[in-house]
This record gives C-alpha cells, structure tokens and sequence, in this order.
C-alpha cells in the first residue's frame, strides 16, 4: 500500500503539490487524473523519492520512505513513463534486465525472465531479445518500457502515461492487455493518465487532481456518475453520461427476465455502454450478457438501463 | 633535383620532422583529452563553471596561433622555456580544449532527459547512470571533439616551427628562407597528408565507438 499524508511540494514560485493525502491500496490501480500542471507527475514522483516533498509524509507498505535509500528504494519499485527512455545502446533484453542486473540476479534467471515478460507482452522473444530500441514501432518500445518495470517484479508499479505516445489503435489494445495481465498480478499501481476513457477502463480508484491537490477520489463510477464540483463535472465534460455507462457492468444490470431468445450478446466484462450501443445498432429489444464461461447469464434492455440508473440516483 | 632525389635525401630528416610533429600532437591531445573531458562534465554539472570555462576556451580558440606563440614566449621565458617544443605543446593544448570541451558538453547535454530520468527511476546510482548510459552515448561525440581538435592541431603545430619546436612547418619555413620551393612543398605535402591521416583514423575510431544500437536510429529516418 503507498500512503501519502499531507504532502507538500514547494517550488521557489509554485506550489506543486497542496496537501495531498491518499491510500492506494494494496493490489489495486489508482489512477491520477487531471488537466496537465495539476501536480499528477509530481505526486507519482515523490513514491520512488525522484521528487522529494517538501513537507508530508509518504509510506510504502507501512515504511517511511524518507528512511530508505533512494537507489534502494527504486530498485524495488517498477516505473514506466511515457517517453519510455529506452536506452538506445542497450538491446530490448539489455534494457528489460536492467534493474535485475543492477540488483545482482544470477545471469540464467534474468534471461528467463526476460522471454517470460516478452512474452507477456506479447512480443516473440526469439523476435524482439537482440532487437534495439531504434527498430521498435511507438508500441513494441511502450511494451518493452512496461516489461522494464516489471523486470524485478516489484509489488508497485508507478507508471507515467505509459502507453501515451502510441496511436490510437495501438494504444486500445495495450491498454486491454495491461488490463488483463494486472488483473493477473494484482500489483499495487500508481497511474497518470490525462485520458478519461484509459482511466475508467483501468482504474479501479480515479483520483482527480487540481493545482496541486485532490479534487475527487472514488471508483469510476462514483467520481463519474457523482462529481463531488462543478470542476469534476465540467472535466468529463457533456460526455459524462456515456462516461458513466462506460463505468458500470452490464453483467450487474443483467436479468434472467430480460433474456431473449436468438438476442446479440456481449462478453462478460461488457459495459452498459457497451451494451446500450450494441442494443441500438441491432435494434433488437434486448442483448445477452455472457458469463466468463460463455453461457447466458441475463440480458439487458434500454428500460433495465434506464431503472439502474435511476436507482443509483445519478443520471442527472 | 627531383623529387625522388630529394626525398632520398632527406628522408631521415623529414621521417625525424614527422616524428616530432606527431609527438607534440599526441602529447597535447592526450593532455587536453585529460582535461577537457573531466572540465566538460563538470561544465555539465554546474553551468556556471560551463559558461565560464566555454568562454576561457573560446577566447584562446580567436588568438591567432602565431600571436599566442608570441606572447608566450616572454611569459615562458621567465622559466627559461620560452621556444622549442615546450611552448608548443602547451599552444597546442590550449587550442585542442575548446573543441573537446564543448564536443563534451553538447554531448552530454544531448541526452534526452527521459533517458536519464528511467534510468535513475530504475534504481542506477548517479556513478551507474554516467557509466552504463551517459559515457556509452557521449562516446561518439567527445571522440569527434578530439578529432577536430587533432585535426587541427597538425595546422597549429606547423607553425610552431617558427618558435624552433621543430616538426614539418620547419620544411617549409626552411623552404621559405632558402626560396627553395621543393623543401616548402615536401613540408606542405607531408602535413596536409599527416592532417587527412588523422581525420580518418579518429573517423574510425569513432564509428567504432558508436554503439550498434546508436547508429542504427542515426541511419534510421525518426
């Protein structure tokens, strides 16, 4: 778990940060959220002691991080950032090896290591070991940049718009993967994201961020569907409403009532919007929503959206 | 007298010339090789110091060569060294400065910062970070700084021939003096092919220095 309380970080003529006290907790993705200047970087930074605050305290896992060595300390925590810095004399092995080397792993576990995360990241291991940097695609070196921090399989993860300078097709399908292996790993992630759409798929905690301080922390759901000030309203902006149906389960809203034989069906982890978009398109009066094994498990109609909804109390 | 004559006869005289002039050059490079490289990372570290050590080198780099020779020969002469090789070298290690300094600098600075920063966010010590990442990358570019500053070294040292420290500016100030256009065009011919030599071999040098992965991004449209 990283704990911050109270932290502070004053530059000569700004405050970065303004008393920011969060919980991430153990095994869950928090991400932060905001407009850029709002101290989201600066707050991921403090964790590995790249920034150091001015005041406040910060633990991991219940120690202070002001008692540890700073090279210690990073060894023992993952981060990834948006530019990937790989580094571009090294090899995609020599890179993801990096903070197992510097740790003194035994060379044979490190290289096994290496294929076993190239091959969670979906790249060919025989394909990608030798390969530079410089002959990656934006998406293989984000994919190798993640494999970095996980190399030494470190319990936090502090990631940096990790998959930010990929197009737009590419970035979907890392992000669906990442979500997949964390639900794997469980590891205890702190995430900057200045995209709403990446931040609902993955957070399981949005925290919403503001000169320096925390506007709104919540689930999704929550920070979406009941924005806490006009200011997180006005941040998701006239999207909000499909933002929220993008936030709930369809497999939540399901009903054995509303199945229909021969209706289109969704997958498991579906949203509602999901579901609303695929009820529009087919123009059927209901759509399925398959559990993880496949089988029917309830459908979902416009009215079981709109009940939900208005059970909630959020649709305003 | 033709060429063939004149290079039998004085082919020991003109191997010794080579020989002094590529021994002040080697020993002034390595001296300022020494001193520029630290001085450039330190100019790195602290800009102030940078600045101030960019602006040292840049005002040696406008005194005309002669003009500094001259001028150090009084000051040297106070040490009873004010001609010969010793004055030299030491012109010579104040020219080759700048270019080391600044290639250094320019170097070093050039790396970009999210490099930098992943590989301390992974946990390197700042000795780690300049070993296995800053060093490696600036390679190339401190190696051409060396080879411009021994490129031109050859020119400079050419005309030390004037305060006696000897090499192949002495063919052709002999040459000069005796009007006797075969010895000036041997010395000329010999520094100018002396100079060519040093280019290539420190371009190879510093193609082998580049790191594979390095060269491949140059050679790669971004």
């Amino acid at each position: 778990m990283i704990a911050f309380t109270d932290v502070r970080k004053q530059y000569e003529n700004h405050a970065a940060l303004n008393g920011v006290t969060l919980n991430v907790e153990e095994g869950t993705l928090c991400v932060l959220l905001g407009p850029s200047g709002c101290g989201k970087t600066t707050l991921l930074r403090t964790v590995n002691r790249l920034v150091d605050p001015t005041s406040g305290t910060i633990t991991v896992n219940g120690r202070d991080i002001r008692n540890e060595n700073p090279v210690e300390l990073r060894r023992g925590i993952g981060y990834a950032i948006q530019s990937v810095g790989l580094f571009p004399h090294r090899t995609v092995a020599e890179n993801i090896a990096t903070t197992p080397d510097l740790l003194g792993m035994p060379r044979a576990s490190v290289s096994a290591r290496v294929d076993e995360l190239l091959g969670m990241m979906k790249l060919d291991p025989a394909r990608y070991r030798g390969r530079y940097p410089a002959e990656l695609s934006g998406g293989e070196a984000q994919r190798v940049g993640v494999a970095r921090a996980l190399a030494a399989d470190p319990p936090i993860l502090l990631m940096d718009e990790p998959f930010g300078a990929v197009d737009p097709i590419n970035r979907a399908a890392i992000r669906s993967e990442f979500l997949e292996l964390q639900r794997r790993l469980r590891k205890t992630i702190l995430f900057v994201s200045h995209d709403i759409q990446e931040a609902i798929l993955l957070a399981d905690r949005i925290t919403l961020m503001r000169n320096g301080a925390i506007e709104q922390h919540g689930t999704p759901a929550e920070v979406v569907g009941s924005p806490a000030s006009p200011f997180v309203e006005e941040f998701f902006g006239s999207d909000r409403q499909m933002l929220l149906l993008e936030t709930l389960r369809a497999a939540d809203t399901a009903t054995p009532e509303a199945l229909h034989a021969g209706a289109p069906t969704i997958a498991y982890g579906s949203s509602l919007r999901d579901a609303l978009l695929r009820l529009l398109a087919d123009g059927a009066p209901s759509v399925t929503v398959l559990d993880a094994n496949g089988a029917a498990m309830g459908g979902v109609t416009v009215d079981s959206i709109q009940r939900h909804l208005a059970a909630r109390g959020e649709m305003r | 007298m033709s060429v063939l004559q004149f290079l039998q006869e004085y082919d020991t005289s003109l191997l010794i010339a080579l020989a002094e002039h590529v021994r002040m050059i080697a020993i002034a490079l390595a001296i300022a090789t020494l001193a520029g490289v630290p001085l450039g990372v330190w100019g790195t570290r602290n800009s102030r110091a940078g600045g101030i050590v960019l602006a040292f080198a840049n005002v040696i780099q406008t005194i005309p060569s002669i003009a500094l020779f001259g001028l150090m020969i009084p000051v040297l002469a106070l040490v009873n060294r004010g001609i010969g090789t010793f004055p030299a070298i030491i012109a010579l290690v104040l020219y080759a400065l700048l270019p080391i300094v600044r290639n250094t600098m320019v170097s070093l600075l050039g790396i970009p910062h999210a490099t930098v920063d992943a590989a301390r966010g992974l946990g390197m010590t700042e000795g780690e970070i300049f070993r296995h990442v800053m060093l490696p990358l600036a390679l190339p570019g401190i190696v051409s700084g060396i080879r411009i500053a021994a490129t031109m070294s050859v020119g400079v040292a050419a005309v030390a021939a004037f305060i006696g420290a000897g090499g192949m500016g002495h063919f052709i100030l002999r040459g000069i003096q005796t009007t006797w256009p075969m010895m000036t065009i041997a010395g000329a011919v010999g520094n100018a092919l002396l100079a060519l030599i040093v280019e290539l071999l420190l371009e190879w040098v510093e193609r082998a220095l580049t790191p594979r992965g390095v060269r491949i991004a140059a050679e790669r449209p971004a």
